[in-house]
């Protein structure tokens, strides 16, 4: 990406007409099982009617739903979703990228259709089945040919195997010690323990991460996130009408996504820019649309698919040099207590793998204050990053 | 892990490796074809040269749509390595611990081939390792490019 287009569309993406137009004022989750008896569209719609008497409003007002653009229609579609829940009129059906970056990014389609008046209440949905269904998240790659026939033959197939040489070059590169990795795990455990909803509560020790088993060099399981069966949602209205809602408005500040110039054929091994994400230009874009800096952000939710992954987008986003996000969770800083809280429901590693909606609920739920042991202090800014490999999208929400 | 064998994929449990590309799934036809003659290709824009991997049909530099299928000197170098202690693919365990290599080339900028290295210990591979491409037959007809130290 060169940096004059970069600063063409950091230009045209300043505060704007959408910046705090919508607010989320609802927010639902399921029971998060490794397997759960309930099938995964019963969790989801059940997460959408909770989201929506969170908010205080009734069903038959919501007319929009969105989710992500390759998943969530699979696992359940919004027609499905829509006649479960009797909907009467839906007048917007949006789809948003993949997986994580879809779910956080899709704000940035419900502020569209809430300020133009097409819409007044929209939900956004996900879930996934893929703490039991056969082979789980590995099964939806091997579903692309490309993977199949240029990658599988030599096993490099599922997600912790792509991410394994992302660490060993990114060591090569800036240098990265096996307790530094660990600390991701540790600290973002330490928040899971505080949150009685999150799959895996006991806290790690370096010990416990030095005893995890490898998968693919260096990468251990502690490195990789959870599997899960469950759903989410969360709900929008237009920040006007928020105000009369149960609930403090939690504004849509800044929302920004972005895709780099390579397709879901190359889960990563094709990607030029090897260590970096696309968030390094949908952060500061929603930033600067919320009219923030980092400087100003109170905590972050980052897609942490991997502790690896968690460092690349931490760095990308503006919070620390690249080759430097070890610093952001060293000492305790993005742990309990800490400067810069990062992930505190316990992210993907030990809260649950539900692909960045329950980083979106936990920042609202963060900003509306009351989450007890975990509240981080005086909270007013957060910033949700979400990833998807080649495409990230980042959402700044605001008390 | 369980799951079906996806389009362009075969699987040949008899033999004596696991998992096989369909050589005649299009988009990659010719890569297998040379593979089977012992040569390297690569889809390079005829326009400007630039290589393109996995194929796409326009060159995303010069938008042009005129790939071609190009030799490439076998000498690369490791960009990324691993070593795979456990498999999602199905049949692999008897060949694990499986070194996996991210190999790049000095005349073909911009691809990176995913394949094993060969003949190597646990842990023997390492970043910048020079490599040649070798192309042994895994099963009747088939020939998959791979890696050895030099």
């Amino acid at each position: 990406m060169s940096t004059s287009s970069t600063t063409s569309k950091n230009s045209t993406m300043s505060r704007n007409s959408l910046t705090d137009a919508i607010s989320i004022v609802g927010v639902g989750e399921s029971t998060y099982r490794r397997r759960s008896s309930e099938p995964v569209t019963g969790l989801i719609t059940g997460a959408v009617k909770a989201a929506v008497e969170d908010a205080g409003l009734s069903l038959d007002e919501v007319d929009g739903i969105v989710t992500d653009s390759t998943i969530g229609p699979v696992i359940m579609p919004a027609d499905e979703l829509a006649a479960n829940l009797g909907l009467p009129d839906r007048v917007f059906h949006a789809q948003m990228s993949t997986g994580g970056s879809g779910v956080v990014g899709a704000p940035m389609l419900a502020a569209q259709a809430i300020a133009s008046g097409m819409a007044e209440t929209v939900v956004c949905y996900f879930g996934v089945d893929w703490g039991s269904s056969a082979g789980g998240p590995y099964q939806f790659h091997g579903t692309d040919p490309y993977k199949a026939t240029l990658e599988m033959p030599f096993g490099f197939y599922g997600q912790p195997i792509y991410f394994a040489p992302v660490v060993r070059r990114y060591a090569h590169q800036y240098g990265l010690t096996e307790e530094q990795l660990a600390n991701v795990a540790i600290s973002t455990r330490a928040w899971a323990a505080l949150h009685p909803g999150a799959m895996k509560r006991t806290p790690l020790t370096l010990e416990d991460y030095r005893s995890s088993p490898v998968l693919a060099d260096p990468l251990r399981v502690l490195d990789c996130c959870l599997l899960t069966d469950g759903g989410a949602a969360y709900v929008m209205t237009s920040t006007e009408r928020a105000k009369d809602l149960r609930h403090k408005p939690v504004k849509v500040s800044g929302v920004s996504f972005s895709s780099s110039r390579v397709s879901s054929h190359s889960y990563l091994s094709q990607h030029e820019d090897y260590l970096s994400t696309q968030a390094q230009v949908t952060g500061p874009r929603a930033m600067e649309m919320a009219g923030v800096t980092p400087e100003d952000v109170d905590f972050l939710e980052i897609y942490d698919c991997f502790t690896i992954s968690c460092l690349l987008q931490a760095e990308d986003l503006g919070f620390a040099p690249k080759g430097a996000g070890a610093s952001l969770f060293a000492d305790g800083n993005a742990a309990p207590g800490g400067r810069l809280p990062i992930n505190t429901h316990g992210g993907l590693l030990s809260h649950a793998y539900v692909l960045g909606i329950a980083h979106v609920v936990e920042a609202v739920r963060q900003l509306r204050g009351g989450c007890g042991e975990r509240q981080v202090p005086d909270a007013e800014v957060g910033l949700v990053s979400g990833y998807s490999g080649w495409e990230h999208s980042s959402l700044v929400l605001t008390a | 892990m369980s799951g079906a064998a996806p389009s362009g994929a075969t699987q040949h449990p008899g033999s004596d490796h696991p998992w096989l590309p369909d050589l005649n799934w299009a988009p990659v036809a010719p890569f297998w074809a040379a593979a089977r003659e012992q040569r390297l290709v690569f889809p390079r824009c005829g326009r400007c040269g630039r290589f393109q991997w996995y194929p796409q049909d326009m060159c995303p530099d010069c938008r042009v749509m005129a790939f071609e299928w190009a030799e490439v000197s076998p000498s690369g170098y490791v960009f990324s390595h691993t070593t795979l202690r456990r498999s999602f693919v199905p049949h692999f365990d008897n060949l694990l611990p499986l070194e996996i290599g991210l190999i790049k080339f000095v005349h073909a900028p911009g691809v990176t081939l995913v394949t094993n290295v060969l003949d190597t210990p646990a842990g023997g591979v390492h970043i910048d390792a020079e490599v040649t491409i070798v192309f042994p037959e895994v099963a009747p007809g088939v020939n998959l490019p791979m890696a050895r130290l030099c």
